[in-house]
């Protein structure tokens, strides 16, 4: 047979060799921001071991110097030190531990907090649902820098106020997609036996409706850590988020604005930090709800 | 559409009051409000001391001191600033029309930047155009945008001497401010049109279209465009809440004199008065911007008219 009559022969995938298969394996799993994750979860737990100088303490002596590429860099401040000497290499990964546990921290009870409004609000429907629905609205619509502002200005900024203002915000999102999928999972013919078998609704829920949503929990936790990584360091930057001397990312980026003329690395380095993590999160957050959805990939 | 309409209104008023009502309650948890105006040595005069109480309305119930307190704020009355004694409404309206000229140059960018960018890139999908657009879509969303602020300053105001690094009057003052605060709600412009481009795209009636043999042009602007255009509007509400958060953040960076340096000095200064009169002023300005984008949106898609 003439070739050109044989249309439906299938294309020979040729097998992809050398540069194009690691390639190929790159675009099929996300090395890249796994791996990010795993150097920052690593500097953060052994900052205070291996992180080379002290991160609040600083040495005059050293002030301004250049990261290591630059000219007048030395091997001894690889990232360079800031306006009071500080080591920006050691501060960054003590500042990992703060933004990290802090992301971390929120994540869970907004999680927590959203899964369970979620799904009591998807399963009742009604006024319950009408209430729990409005209260979303309610973290969207107002800006949370402000709410923030309000807040910090009453009980002042610490830790603990910071989890509360982030976490109130953060649950509003995991709520409404907890509800949508449970919308969907009630309809299911295992929950109507369940029902008619005589299980409680805390049961149901528990037992029947959000192990159905977790790869959603998943997908929308990791996307949602990127936004309380950026919503933590905006709150640093501006000065009433972690408040000082811990190293927090935000408000490394903040000290170095007064020397971006002569000293821009104090500034640049830390929100380069900043950006990587909430870019590795936020493929990751994609790759996964490819992977673990595909129903999700067109929100 | 009138239905729509009055609910989307009540809607926007009770998320005024709301905010109110958390301002208020915030307001009261500060601890006695006379302690703003008075020191602690006051108690020391217990006359004194209840003569402020009695003046201020602290022996009425909290919702009468509410009621109160919300009928002075919509008549004008804030109070006085902490710091300087200036008439609070007065030192915060002064300041509204600088915030709106950079929500306004925010806004122009991202709709001018995100949106044709979406459509590119949604039309010639899978080509250097859609991952120009995806890629800054990711950024949009990933970096900081305080951070992005500075890098624009050592780049093109240290480096380049293009752009001034702060202050306003000429138009060079505005580029880089309106490019950050426009900068997140451009990459949510793009992504939003970019996805409602590709689903109009793959419609019923595109396809017919091009089955008749109608241009690859007339189909992207006459057909797709116009369904796919109304998607950026759905998000006014979440758009204006981040040109809130955002201007705070590009005021402080680029020094504009507007409200939201105000109310983040009133936090430091613990200017109370001056911070709730900027926080409501934001409440009510994005609230009625919100609902602006909402009323545009109904007038565009005849699908939420009549439903």
């Amino acid at each position: 047979m003439a070739e050109q009559d044989n249309q439906f022969a299938y294309v020979e995938l040729k097998p992809k060799t050398g540069i194009l298969q690691v390639f190929e394996q790159f675009r099929r799993w996300p090395v890249i921001p796994v791996a990010i994750l795993f150097i920052l979860v690593f500097a953060a737990i052994t900052a205070p071991f291996l992180a080379p100088y002290h991160p609040v303490r600083g040495d005059l002596r050293e002030r301004g110097t250049p990261p290591i590429w630059q000219e007048g860099g030395s091997v001894d401040h690889i990232l360079g030190t800031d306006h009071q000497g500080r080591d920006i290499l050691s501060r960054m990964m003590h500042g990992a531990r703060v933004s990290l546990t802090f992301a971390a921290m929120t994540m869970a009870i907004g999680v927590a907090l959203g899964a369970l409004l979620g799904a009591v609000s998807g399963y009742f429907g009604g006024h319950v649902d009408e209430v729990i629905m409005r209260l979303v609205d309610l973290t969207n619509a107002l800006p949370f820098l402000l709410a923030a502002l309000v807040v910090v200005s009453v009980f002042g900024a610490s830790f603990r106020t910071l989890l509360i203002i982030l976490s109130l915000f953060a649950w509003g999102g995991y709520a409404r997609q907890v509800r949508g999928e449970v919308l969907q999972l009630k309809e299911m013919d295992y929950v109507a036996l369940a029902k008619v078998a005589g299980a409680s609704p805390i049961r149901i829920i528990w037992k029947h409706l959000l192990p159905g949503v977790t790869n959603t929990l998943i997908v929308v936790a990791t996307l949602g850590t990127g936004q309380i990584i950026l919503a933590e360091s905006t709150l640093s930057f501006l000065g009433v988020g972690i408040p000082p001397p811990n190293p927090a990312w935000g408000s490394m980026v903040a000290d170095g604005r007064n020397y971006i003329e002569t000293a821009w690395w104090i500034a640049i380095i830390p929100g380069v930090g900043i950006g990587l993590t909430v870019l590795a999160l936020n493929f990751l957050g994609d790759w996964l709800r490819d992977y673990l959805d595909p129903r999700l990939r067109q929100i | 559409m009138r239905q729509f309409l009055a609910r989307r209104l009540f809607y926007s008023l009770w998320t005024i009051l709301l905010s109110s009502m958390i301002v208020f309650a915030l307001s009261r948890m500060s601890g006695d409000p006379r302690l703003l105006y008075l020191t602690e040595y006051s108690h020391l005069e217990p006359e004194r001391w209840e003569a402020w109480g009695k003046a201020m309305g602290l022996d009425k119930p909290l919702p009468v001191q509410y009621l109160i307190w919300l009928g002075k704020a919509v008549t004008g009355d804030w109070g006085q600033s902490i710091v300087n004694g200036r008439p609070a409404f007065e030192a915060v309206m002064e300041r509204v029309p600088v915030t709106m000229q950079m929500t306004a140059g925010g806004f122009v960018f991202a709709a001018v930047f995100g949106i044709p960018l979406g459509i590119v890139s949604a039309v010639y999908r899978g080509t250097l155009w859609d991952y120009i657009g995806r890629t800054f879509a990711i950024l949009g969303q990933s970096l900081p945008a305080f951070w992005l602020a500075i890098v624009f300053i050592v780049v093109f105001s240290v480096q380049l001497g293009w752009l001034p690094t702060s202050g306003r009057g000429t138009i060079q003052h505005f580029i880089m401010p309106s490019v950050i605060l426009g900068w997140l709600a451009a990459a949510g412009f793009l992504r939003l049109t970019r996805s409602a481009m590709l689903d109009v795209m793959d419609s019923e009636f595109v396809k017919f279209a091009r089955a008749k043999g109608v241009g690859k042009m007339t189909i992207v602007w006459k057909h797709a465009l116009r369904n796919a255009i109304i998607a950026p509007l759905t998000f006014g509400g979440l758009l204006m809440a981040g040109f809130a958060t955002g201007s705070v953040i590009t005021e402080t960076i680029f020094a504009w004199p507007g409200i939201g340096v105000l109310a983040l000095n009133a936090v430091f200064n613990n200017d109370f008065p001056i911070l709730v009169g900027a926080v409501l002023v934001f409440a009510v300005i994005y609230v009625v911007a919100a609902f602006l984008i909402d009323v545009l949106y109904a007038v565009v898609d005849p699908r939420i008219r009549y439903s």
